[in-house]
C-alpha cells in the first residue's frame, strides 16, 4: 500500500509556506506538490532576460495557455486565448511560488477591511461583505510573520496604525535614500504624514539567511543573499530540516479525488516526464495562487460535486479581486539639483521606503462623506537597463533612432531618475470578475484551462484618482518633471485573490471561517482565494498570516 | 510591486503579412543557414534549440543578413562614446533570437518577412535593391519606412532587440567587453548569471538535477 501523508499541498508559496513549517514542525507528514522547478539560492542572478523579458519563471503560452475574457467597445465581452502571446495571469511557477519575486513591501490590513461592509455599507454592483474574522483574530499571526519570516521597519504611529501587541519591528529599517527624507518633508509641507515601509526583508542575519546586501534589484528577482522572506527560504527550508517534510517539484495536480464520504482522497498530478501520478493524504490544502485555485477545484468534478469540488453553491471562482489603483511617476532632473544633491540621488540600492494613508479612509463630499480610499507606496523606477532603455524609443508617438535615440537613452540613464509611486486600493468584488473554466482550450496535458473575467467596478477608477491626485502633489513638491498619474481598471497579474470567499453561511462562501470548505471535510485553501474583499494594500503579509492561522486549526483537527 | 510583464513584444501587432505556420524544422532551417555561411554565428551556447520550426527555406540568406545588419547600423550608428550596433554583435543576437524555440513561428517569420519589406521598398521607391542604394539613400529610406506604420511597428521591434544587445549580460554574446554597462554608467547588480542558466539553458539545467 502507497503512503498516506498527514498533509498534501498543492502550491509551494507564502500560502503554503506556513502549513508546511507548522505542520512538519508538529510532527506530521508533509508533501508539496509544486507545479515550477526548484531553483534554489545560488540560480538566482541578476540576469535580467531570465528574469523579467523571457517566459522562465513562468509557463510558455503555449504550453499552458489562459483564456482573458475583456470588454469591448460595445460592452461585450470578447474571449481570447493568449496561447500565442499577450497578458498572462501566471506568477512564479516554482518552488516558494511568486514569494521568490516579490518586492516585499508588507502592510497589514486595518481593523475596518475586516468589515467593509458594516463600516460604509453596500456599493451598488460590488458584492462587499464583512469577514467572518475580526483583525485581532489576526493580530497575532501578523506578529509571527514579523518574526518568522523576518519583517523590518519601524513603527509610526499615525490615524489608521492597525493596533500592534509588540511595540516595534524585530527587524530595525533599512537603509534608505536621500529621496525618502526629502519625501518626509514634501509630506509635512503639505501636510500629510510620511510613514515608513515595512519589508519582508531582514535587515540583519536570520539563522542561515543573510541580511540584505542592496543589489538594486529585488522585484521580479529571486533573492540571492535570502533577505528577502520568500516561502521558500523562510519557512520550506526549515521544514525540509525537521525530515517531515517532502517536495515534489514539477508535480502539476490536475485532479483531486473525493469518495462519497465528501472527503478529498487523492491528487493526481502530472510529473516532470508527464507520467500521471497520484498521491494520498489525509487533509489536503490547496495553496496554488487563486486563480489555479480556483481552476483545480472546478477540474475536480464527482458524483457529489457535479460542477466542481466544493462548488455546489457555484461560488468557486466568483468574486475574483484584483489590487485596484495605478502608478504614477515624476522625475528629478539633474540640471534642477547640485550636483551633492543629484550624486547622493543616483545611489542604487538604497531603498525609498515611504507611503501615505492618510487616505486610507476617505473624508470628502465627492463620496458622499467617509469611504474606503487607499495606500500610496513610493519607490524608485525598477532598474533594469533594457526596460528602461527600451521606454525611450518613442517621442509622442514617433519612432526614435540613431544619435537620436541614443542621445535620448544616454541622458535617461544619466541625467535624471524617475520615482513612481504605486496606489493600492480595493478592487471591488463583482459579478464581472472570476474565473471558470474554458470549454475548448487545453495545456498541454489536455485539462481545460481557466478562463478569466476582468472586469472591474467604477469605485475602484474614483478611488485610485483620488488618491494619485493627491499623490502627485507630493511630486511636485519634491521638484519632479514630468509628472504622469495613470488609473485603470486593468487587473495587475501578480495581485491576484478570492474565487473562494470564506463566510459563515455555506450557501454565500466556499470556506467556513478557518478557510476548511464547507462541503469538503479535509480540505483547506490557503492562498489569496479566501478574501472577499481585499483592503488597500498588498496581500503577501495577510496570506503569510491567515496560513499561520489556519495551520493551528489544522493541528487542532489532528490533536 | 504592480508588475508589469514584458515578455511579449510582437504579439501586439496585427500584421495582414502572417504566413500559416512554417513546416519548416529546425534541422532544414540550421542547413540553409550553414549553406549561407551563418550557422557558425549563432551564439548556439545558449540557445533554447531544441526540435523547432520557424521560417521558410531560404527566407534568411546571405543578402538578408547583411540587409539587417546595415539596418541595424543605422538605427544604433556608432558614436565618440558609444559602441554601434555591430560593436554588440546585434545581428548575431538577433539569430539568437530567432532561434528561441519559445519564440512563435508568426513573431519569427514577422521579424524576417520585415527583411523583404524593406526590399520592396527600396524598389518602390529607387527602382533598386536596399543593398545596391548608396548611405544616403539607405538612410532616406529607413526614415521613410519609419514614417508608415507598418515600418515603425517592425522596426520598433528591431531596436529592441538591439538595445537587448546593448545591455544583456555578455554571456548572450552582445554587450562585448560590457561597452553597454559603461556607455550608460549602468550598474546591471550582482550576482552576475553563469552559463548554465542563462535563458535557453536555465530550463534544462534545473530539469537535469
Amino acid at each position: 500500500m502507497s503512503k498516506i501523508y498527514d498533509i498534501c499541498i498543492v502550491g509551494s508559496g507564502a500560502g503554503a509556506g506556513p502549513i508546511a513549517y507548522e505542520l512538519s514542525k508538529a510532527g506530521k507528514t508533509v508533501v508539496i506538490l509544486e507545479k515550477g522547478p526548484w531553483i534554489k539560492t545560488e540560480d538566482f542572478t541578476k540576469d535580467e532576460i531570465v528574469s523579467s523579458r523571457r517566459s522562465v519563471y513562468t509557463p510558455n503560452l503555449k504550453d499552458e495557455p489562459q483564456v482573458l475574457e475583456k470588454k469591448n467597445s460595445k460592452g461585450e465581452w470578447i474571449a481570447e486565448s493568449n496561447a500565442d502571446g499577450g497578458r498572462d495571469f501566471w506568477n512564479g511557477n516554482c518552488v516558494g511560488g511568486s514569494s521568490n519575486f516579490m518586492s516585499g513591501y508588507f502592510h497589514r490590513m486595518k481593523p475596518k477591511d475586516f468589515k467593509l461592509l458594516s463600516t460604509y455599507g453596500e456599493i451598488k454592483g460590488a458584492n462587499i461583505v464583512d469577514w467572518p474574522i475580526s483583525y485581532e483574530d489576526l493580530e497575532p499571526f501578523y506578529e509571527k510573520v514579523e518574526r518568522v519570516v523576518g519583517v523590518s521597519g519601524k513603527v509610526v504611529s499615525h490615524s489608521t496604525l492597525e493596533p500592534r501587541s509588540t511595540k516595534e519591528f524585530p527587524y530595525p529599517p533599512l537603509a534608505t535614500n536621500i529621496v525618502s527624507k526629502w519625501i518626509d518633508l514634501a509630506c509635512n509641507d503639505l501636510g500629510y504624514l510620511s510613514v515608513d515601509v515595512a519589508r519582508s526583508i531582514i535587515s540583519k542575519p536570520l539563522n542561515k539567511r543573510n541580511s540584505c546586501v542592496y543589489s538594486n534589484y529585488c522585484g521580479s528577482y529571486g533573492c540571492s543573499s535570502d533577505a528577502k522572506g520568500s516561502s521558500r527560504v523562510a519557512l520550506l527550508n526549515d521544514a525540509l530540516e525537521t525530515g517531515n517534510c517532502t517536495i515534489l517539484p514539477y508535480s502539476k495536480v490536475y485532479y483531486l479525488k473525493s469518495n462519497t464520504d465528501n472527503k478529498v482522497e487523492k491528487a493526481f498530478y502530472h510529473d516532470r516526464e508527464n507520467n500521471k501520478q497520484e498521491i494520498s493524504a489525509k487533509v489536503f490544502v490547496i495553496a496554488a495562487q487563486a486563480i489555479e485555485t480556483s481552476r483545480l477545484l472546478l477540474l475536480s468534478k464527482s458524483d457529489n460535486f457535479k460542477n466542481g469540488l466544493a462548488n455546489n453553491n457555484g461560488l468557486v471562482g466568483k468574486n475574483l479581486i484584483f489590487s485596484g489603483g495605478g502608478l504614477g511617476s515624476g522625475q528629478f532632473l539633474k540640471q534642477d539639483f547640485s550636483d551633492k544633491d543629484f550624486s547622493a540621488l543616483m545611489v542604487g540600492g538604497l531603498f525609498v521606503n515611504r507611503s501615505i494613508q492618510n487616505w486610507y479612509e476617505i473624508n470628502d463630499t465627492d463620496f458622499g462623506g467617509k469611504a474606503k480610499g487607499g495606500t500610496v507606496d513610493f519607490l524608485f523606477e525598477h532598474a533594469n537597463g533594457i526596460r528602461k532603455a527600451v521606454r525611450q524609443k518613442f517621442d509622442n508617438g514617433r519612432l526614435l533612432y540613431g544619435t537620436e535615440l541614443k542621445d535620448k537613452i544616454h541622458s535617461y540613464f544619466t541625467e535624471q531618475r524617475k520615482i513612481t509611486f504605486e496606489i493600492f486600493n480595493d478592487w471591488l468584488p463583482t459579478n464581472d470578475c472570476f474565473v471558470s473554466l474554458d470549454k475548448d482550450v487545453e495545456d498541454k496535458w489536455g485539462d481545460k484551462v481557466a478562463r478569466i473575467r476582468l472586469g472591474y467596478h467604477e469605485q475602484d477608477i474614483k478611488v485610485g484618482n483620488y488618491l494619485g491626485e493627491k499623490a502627485k502633489l507630493v511630486l511636485e513638491k519634491l521638484g519632479t518633471k514630468n509628472i504622469k498619474l495613470g488609473v485603470s481598471g486593468s487587473a495587475p497579474p501578480n495581485l491576484v485573490a478570492g474565487g473562494c470567499r470564506f463566510g459563515i453561511n455555506p450557501q454565500k462562501s466556499v470556506l467556513d471561517k478557518n478557510c476548511r470548505a464547507h462541503d469538503v471535510k479535509n480540505l483547506y485553501i490557503t492562498d489569496a482565494s479566501f478574501m472577499p474583499t481585499g483592503g488597500s494594500v498588498p496581500y503577501t503579509w495577510t496570506i503569510y498570516a491567515n496560513s499561520f492561522r489556519v495551520a493551528d486549526k489544522i493541528k487542532e483537527e489532528f490533536n | 510591486m504592480k508588475e508589469i510583464k514584458e515578455k511579449s513584444i510582437i504579439n501586439s501587432l496585427r500584421e495582414p503579412f502572417y504566413f500559416a505556420n512554417s513546416k519548416l524544422t529546425r534541422k532544414q532551417f540550421i542547413r540553409g543557414l550553414i549553406v549561407a555561411g551563418l550557422f557558425t554565428q549563432i551564439p548556439i551556447s545558449s540557445c533554447s534549440n531544441k526540435e523547432n520550426s520557424f521560417v521558410e527555406d531560404g527566407k534568411l540568406n546571405n543578402e538578408k543578413l547583411r540587409l539587417l545588419t546595415s539596418i541595424q547600423e543605422i538605427l544604433f550608428p556608432k558614436t565618440k562614446n558609444s559602441p554601434s550596433a555591430s560593436d554588440v554583435n546585434a545581428d548575431k543576437y538577433l539569430l539568437w533570437i530567432l532561434s528561441d524555440e519559445n519564440k512563435s513561428t508568426k513573431d519569427k517569420k514577422y521579424i524576417i518577412d520585415g527583411l523583404s519589406w524593406v526590399n520592396q521598398t527600396s524598389i518602390e521607391n529607387y527602382d533598386k535593391d536596399y543593398l545596391n542604394l548608396d548611405s544616403n539613400q539607405q538612410n532616406n529610406l529607413v526614415k521613410i519606412i519609419s514614417d508608415e506604420s507598418w515600418g515603425r511597428d517592425w522596426l520598433s521591434i528591431i531596436i529592441t532587440y538591439i538595445i537587448e544587445a546593448v545591455l544583456a549580460d555578455p554571456l548572450y554574446e552582445g554587450n562585448i567587453d560590457e561597452l553597454g554597462w559603461k556607455w550608460l554608467n549602468h550598474n546591471p547588480g550582482n550576482p552576475r548569471p553563469r552559463k548554465e542558466i542563462l535563458y535557453g539553458n536555465i530550463k534544462e539545467t534545473l530539469a537535469n538535477r
